[in-house]
């Protein structure tokens, strides 16, 4: 069936076409004539700038450094963006506080209580080769900073070369930038006080502060988006 | 009980001692029966069986009789295909087709592997009577007459027959013309798959096991292919050497006939596995299910492999505890800390479990809670808390909100009373320096809560920790 179709096309036409195409579709079109390598897939996550910069990449591990009410809001924003959305969250520390957290996030999240590093590593390591999560968060918030040094940068590496053929996304939450090679970096360093326990949970959403990082060939480079500290 | 061919040419047969057998033929190979390989015998047989037709009768073990009228397929295929499967399952069977139940049976003693028989009078009368009936007195009478034949007994008058015969002898005439219509004793198909073995040698150690698991799982998944079924739950039980026994069920969460899925299942349970005592036999059985058919909901997340997804966490379990992975609930009570964890097995069921409703909208920082919470020594002021010290937080108390009280169960021993801070906090701990919103509490069991200044408190969590190290 597909020799009836074959026809010979001169570039002239072909060109004509794509033009055609290219008024009435736009970027549709545009991506997809692109000669550069296509955009992995991402999941937004309700944070303009980042979603700016492209979203959390699917297939790549990112890193969110700064506070713990940081990072939690971040992870917060990313569950309820897609509530349906099957979530792991390896809980270094055993930190999490199920009752602080809206209900949507949590019934499609995978709870894994760490009592070590070394078990969180492990354990996202399994779900990381298993693929069935679409994000999978690393929660280092809380851990001691003996047993963070003792993290290895093989560790990342690994993560690095497991997250390449796999659909899902890797989260790092840290207190300060500890994966190696990590290709986009999320810094966080809002001042919190006592009145931030009575506003709000979408207030203290919007008053995220947040850069985003990307790592090219070379060092990070902060994204061209409007940015407050 | 049963001698072979050439045992029998040696002068062996039934009902002999297995001294006077070996007197016989010195060199005899006795074979004691084994119930449980029998068992799984005619359990493999039947289940062939019942891939031919739902109507099946079994009267001894061994043998069975499917009823194949109203089949569309061809019945010789049918049955050549069922001797191959029974081959597979290293089972040599001979099969007879032929109109009525009783000839097909004999059409099956007679049958190398397969005998076919459509005109079931002129088999019947070709038969010697031996094969039709095993009575030695109604033989030797009829052997009397010079009637050795079935064509030679048919053309005595049936009601003479049954006079001087009785009915045996009728019952043998019958069996002479071809036998009557009868209907079978229909035999329930079971839903469970199951087989037994006992270890000649105890075994310690994984790999026997496992190799022992996987051709139990292999025969039985074969007889279940044969029924059209899908394996749904596994159970497993190692009988111990001090006659105890290790019982553990299992559920895929797909059902599925592959048998890796199925072995890493149990190997995954006993790698983490730990007896006192060796294995001496083992029992497998497996829960059989209709493959479901379901439309694919385009906009429910599914697991993209749900068995590797299940195998994933029985080793995340394994290597955390059961207790340690999956879905937060909402807690039953308002005390702090009370958690409620959820079966990740959710996750790939038909209709997963429901988001709750959220009460009220949250407020606040979510809060970073230290588990075990360990000891604080807050000083205070006024009743307001100053200062604080502990392992994580340690500094001077700049600000605090509290204090927030809740007790509860009142009506039992479990009764608490609870007193809780915000508190926000400049740190100084050695070299350390930084500002962190913490939250304290403390709990006393007594109707009344303690004085603060007395109080056993606790550093709940933090809400975040900022700093730096000079």
């Amino acid at each position: 069936m597909q020799a009836a179709f074959k026809t010979k096309v001169s570039a002239v036409e072909l060109a004509a076409l794509r033009a055609q195409l290219s008024d009435r579709f736009g970027a549709a079109v545009a991506g997809a004539t692109a000669s550069a390598r296509a955009a992995a897939p991402a999941l937004t996550t309700g944070i303009p700038f980042w979603d700016a910069a492209g979203g959390l990449q699917q297939g790549q591990l990112t890193e969110a450094c700064g506070g713990a009410a940081d990072g939690a809001l971040l992870l917060e924003c990313i569950l309820t963006q897609s509530p349906n959305r099957i979530s792991a969250l390896v809980d270094a520390a055993d930190s999490l506080e199920p009752a602080d957290w809206p209900a949507c996030c949590m019934a499609r999240l995978l709870w894994v209580r760490c009592k070590a590093v070394k078990q969180a590593l492990h354990a996202t390591d399994l779900l990381l080769r298993d693929g069935n999560c679409q994000m999978l968060a690393l929660n280092l918030q809380g851990v001691p900073e003996r047993q963070l040094g003792e993290i290895s940068g093989s560790i990342w590496h690994r993560f690095h070369k497991l997250l390449k053929h796999r659909p899902s996304a890797l989260l790092v939450l840290s207190p300060r930038p500890l994966v190696e090679g990590a290709r986009t970096r999320v810094a966080s360093a809002t001042r919190w006080d006592l009145d931030s326990l009575d506003t709000p949970r979408s207030t203290l959403r919007e008053n995220l502060s947040v850069r985003v990082f990307k790592r090219g060939a070379g060092p990070y480079v902060h994204t061209n988006n409007p940015a407050s500290f | 009980m049963e001698v072979s061919e050439q045992a029998f040419q040696q002068g062996i047969c039934t009902g002999m001692s297995p001294a006077q057998a070996l007197a016989r033929c010195p060199e005899l190979k006795i074979l004691h029966a084994c119930p449980d390989s029998e068992q799984n015998t005619q359990e493999a047989l039947l289940q062939v069986a019942w891939k031919l037709s739902p109507k099946v009768e079994s009267p001894h073990p061994g043998l069975c009789t499917a009823d194949l009228h109203g089949s569309r397929q061809n019945p010789q295929k049918m049955l050549l295909e069922a001797l191959q499967t029974l081959e597979s399952l290293h089972l040599r069977a001979r099969a007879g087709l032929a109109p009525v139940p009783d000839l097909s049976l004999l059409a099956a003693h007679q049958a190398r592997p397969l005998l076919c028989v459509e005109n079931g009078a002129a088999f019947a009368a070709s038969l010697p009577l031996s094969a039709l009936t095993q009575d030695p007195t109604l033989l030797g009478t009829l052997a009397r007459w010079g009637i050795s034949t079935a064509d030679a007994l048919l053309k005595l008058p049936r009601q003479e027959v049954l006079e001087r015969l009785g009915s045996s002898g009728i019952a043998l005439w019958e069996a002479a013309r071809g036998g009557g219509k009868r209907p079978l004793r229909w035999m329930q198909e079971p839903v469970v798959f199951e087989e037994t073995l006992a270890f000649e040698q105890e075994i310690e150690i994984l790999e026997p096991l496992l190799f022992v698991l996987n051709r139990l799982l292999e025969s039985l998944l074969r007889r279940m292919r044969c029924t059209s079924r899908l394996t749904a739950g596994l159970e497993l039980e190692l009988a111990l050497e001090n006659r105890s026994s290790h019982r553990r069920a299992f559920t895929v969460p797909t059902p599925t006939l592959d048998p890796a899925v199925l072995l890493g299942i149990l190997e995954t349970h006993l790698e983490q596995l730990h007896l006192e005592h060796r294995a001496v036999g083992v029992r497998l059985r497996l829960e059989a299910a209709d493959e479901k058919t379901c439309a694919l909901d385009l906009f429910e997340p599914v697991l993209r492999n749900p068995n590797r997804f299940g195998e994933t966490l029985a080793r995340l379990c394994a290597l955390l505890g059961e207790d340690r992975v999956g879905i937060p609930l909402p807690r039953s009570c308002h005390f702090a800390d009370s958690i409620r964890l959820g079966a990740a097995s959710a996750f790939y069921k038909e209709k997963p479990i429901p988001a709750a409703r959220q009460a009220q909208p949250l407020r606040g920082l979510p809060l970073h809670r230290l588990r075990p919470a360990p000891p604080a020594r807050v000083d205070f002021t006024h009743f307001k808390p100053v200062h604080i010290a502990s392992q994580a937080v340690s500094g001077t108390i700049l600000a605090s909100r509290g204090p927030y009280r809740l007790s509860g169960n009142w009506w039992d021993s479990t009764s608490r009373n609870m007193e809780e801070w915000d508190i926000f906090v400049r740190l100084h701990q050695g070299i350390r320096r930084g500002m962190a919103l913490a939250r304290i509490g403390t709990q006393s069991t007594s109707g009344q809560g303690d004085a603060p200044n007395t109080a056993e408190w606790r550093l709940e969590g933090f809400y975040t920790a900022s700093g730096e190290v000079l």
